[in-house]
């Protein structure tokens, strides 16, 4: 008379479940890759199973030790099998193929608007001190001047674009990007994307600024072209970081200020791989940036060199985020 | 094989997989993420000081100050990101501490979500805690301190008001990190002892909820304090069922377990007639 329905539920179907337990233990311990053939084709099978058994326990079992050994066998499953280790450099290669250059396609309109914010900056900074070198001044701060100014000579400014390389750059060139100004302006930027763009907007246009204060107090002295070699070199990678960052942050913004039918961990969700790719393609610009700064405008110490660079590094990016993961996925 | 308790504290969410049974999901809770950070941290730092260590000793380079800080940014960096791809979501820390990170709506594990979360976590937490190691004047002021503590606050707001204890790195990466804790399948207590029979009538006044404490009782490993409890739940179930019939105290675990058995068969075959009995206020 007491024959418990889950009880013989349970004896008949814990053999198959004990076997995807140890299968899901060496898959565990050794990596998926370890099981053998036959033992990959059981998995699915088992999986399955376990599923069904699962839904059984639910209707009819009141055991809870049952129910609940039953919902994590099932759980682990479920994640050995769909959250599997992913190889590190095909995940780069589908980075750097795919997924970037779509994302800043994406949201070409807000990478075009913190361009806009960039450029718009730099003019108005060559602007204002080509009128008058006073506002160079307000426009940079003392720490980041680099002891250049409305009184220096053309000749100490000569001697600052053309100084030897110090050995050991390489290395430096990498530790200063997180010191650089730069970067902070980077992070900051897609930061404070989350206050509505506004901030970020400008951040980008006083970046903008002061390299149009820069380029105006050289071309005021007749060294228009050898500073736009000695920024450019590496200033195009850097200034894209910084339009792609705050391009993710006006992204950021819009997602957090207008997230329409859905919740905003929703939207988030659903733009935030895209806002997470540019980010992060960003951060791997930074890096190119700091080579081409701290290696090559110390070896190529003419200007038409660093002209040419700086002109490669232009057609490249533009290139590459034009043009780049177009096919659709095999 | 241990008994641990089933008893679920954390908050729990439903996953849908492909296969369409839900399944159920744990959110880990703050301080357990904090656990796993901390160890994760412990690791990655020693390793970073060995290879900074190998770095002086081998190559002779002049390692200075900007160069020591940024292995480390590299170490705590890669290494989060290294384990989380090759471990599909789970970290050494998080592995000890049973934490797992997956996709927010179910599906597979991005590289590109792993790389945000974790680079976001640069700007959630280090940058705030690098600004508090710098002091402006001989002791930290205020002004030292505000910014940094400001922008802590904010990012564990976030941690603590989002519903599923989401930090701003899984808000952008579009994941969760949830518990996974390795469960045994413990006996199945509905054993095979008749000893004591029950009547319907007697197995009218408990339901699901009772049932289920009970389970729990009899999992309790032996001791005092469980024979004791063993002992007042016998007498209550006893006075409550009207069981007139006395028995000798080394019997009380038999009484439990056949109670349990019989309780459980008649529930069950009562779910199965579509009269579910979720506790003992049923009847009213």
């Amino acid at each position: 008379m007491l024959a418990l329905k889950s009880s013989e539920f349970r004896k008949e179907r814990e053999a198959s479940w004990k076997e995807l337990d140890q299968l899901l233990e060496l898959a565990r311990q050794q990596g998926i890759a370890s099981l053998s053939t036959a033992d990959l084709r059981h998995l699915p099978l088992l999986y399955r199973a376990a599923l069904s058994s699962l839904s059984v326990a639910r209707a009819i079992a009141l055991d809870r030790a049952l129910l609940a050994y039953l919902e994590d066998l099932c759980l682990h499953a479920f994640l050995t099998i769909y959250a599997r280790p992913l190889a590190v450099g095909a995940a780069i290669r589908e980075f750097l193929a795919r997924s970037w250059p779509r994302a800043v396609r994406f949201m070409r309109a807000h990478v075009f608007l913190a361009l806009s914010a960039l450029l718009l900056g730099a003019i108005s900074g060559y602007l204002l001190v080509y009128a008058d070198e006073g506002w160079y001044s307000v426009i940079i701060p003392a720490g980041l001047a680099g002891g250049r100014g409305p009184a220096s000579t053309r000749e100490e400014l000569l001697a600052i674009l053309f100084t030897k390389a110090q050995p050991g750059a390489f290395l430096l060139a990498f530790a200063n990007i997180l010191f650089s100004n730069n970067t902070l302006v980077s992070l900051l930027a897609f930061g404070l994307g989350i206050l509505g763009g506004i901030p970020t907007l400008l951040l980008t246009f006083g970046n903008g600024l002061m390299v149009g204060a820069i380029l105006a107090l050289h071309a005021h002295r007749g060294l228009g072209l050898e500073i736009t070699g000695w920024l450019m070199i590496h200033g195009v990678t850097e200034l894209g970081a910084i339009v792609l960052f705050a391009a993710a942050g006006l992204k950021l913004g819009e997602v957090v200020l207008f997230p329409g039918q859905r919740s905003r961990a929703d939207a988030l969700a659903a733009d935030g791989m895209a806002i997470g790719d540019v980010a992060v393609g960003g951060v791997l610009m930074l890096l190119v940036a700091a080579v081409l700064e701290g290696v090559f405008r110390q070896t190529i110490a003419n200007t038409d060199g660093r002209l040419a660079v700086a002109f490669a590094t232009l057609v490249f990016w533009t290139v590459y985020f034009t043009l780049a993961g177009r096919r659709k996925q095999p | 094989m241990s008994t641990a308790p089933v008893t679920v504290l954390r908050s729990e969410r439903w996953l849908i997989p492909p296969e369409g049974v839900p399944l159920r999901i744990e959110i880990a809770e703050p301080g357990e993420r904090a656990a796993a950070f901390l160890a994760d941290i412990f690791i990655s730092t020693t390793a970073a000081v060995l290879i900074l260590l190998m770095g002086v000793l081998s190559a002779g380079l002049e390692f200075t100050l900007p160069i020591a800080l940024f292995l480390a940014f590299l170490a705590r960096n890669a290494y989060f990101v290294f384990f989380e791809l090759r471990w599909g979501g789970a970290t050494p820390g998080k592995r000890l501490f049973g934490l797992r990170v997956i996709d927010r709506r179910g599906g597979p594990l991005r590289a590109g979500a792993v790389v945000a979360r974790n680079l976001t976590r640069q700007a959630e937490f280090f940058f705030p805690v690098e600004m508090l190691l710098v002091t402006r004047g001989w002791f930290w002021s205020a002004a030292d301190i505000l910014p940094a503590a400001v922008w802590i606050a904010a990012m564990l707001g976030i941690i603590y008001r989002t519903k599923d204890h989401l930090r701003a790195g899984d808000l952008i990466g579009g994941t969760i990190v949830i518990s996974v804790p390795k469960r045994a399948l413990a006996e199945d207590l509905a054993g095979e002892t008749r000893a004591f029979v029950f009547t319907p009538e007697q197995l009218q006044h408990y339901g699901v909820k009772e049932l289920q404490v009970l389970e729990d009782v009899l999992r309790r490993p032996h001791n005092q304090d469980s024979a004791r409890l063993r002992y007042e739940i016998s007498e209550r179930i006893q006075r409550r069922i009207g069981w007139t019939q006395a028995f000798r105290g080394d019997q009380i675990e038999n009484f439990l377990r056949d109670f349990y058995t019989a309780q459980r068969s008649f529930l069950e075959s009562r779910k199965n007639f579509g009269d579910e009995r979720p506790d003992k206020f049923h009847a009213k």
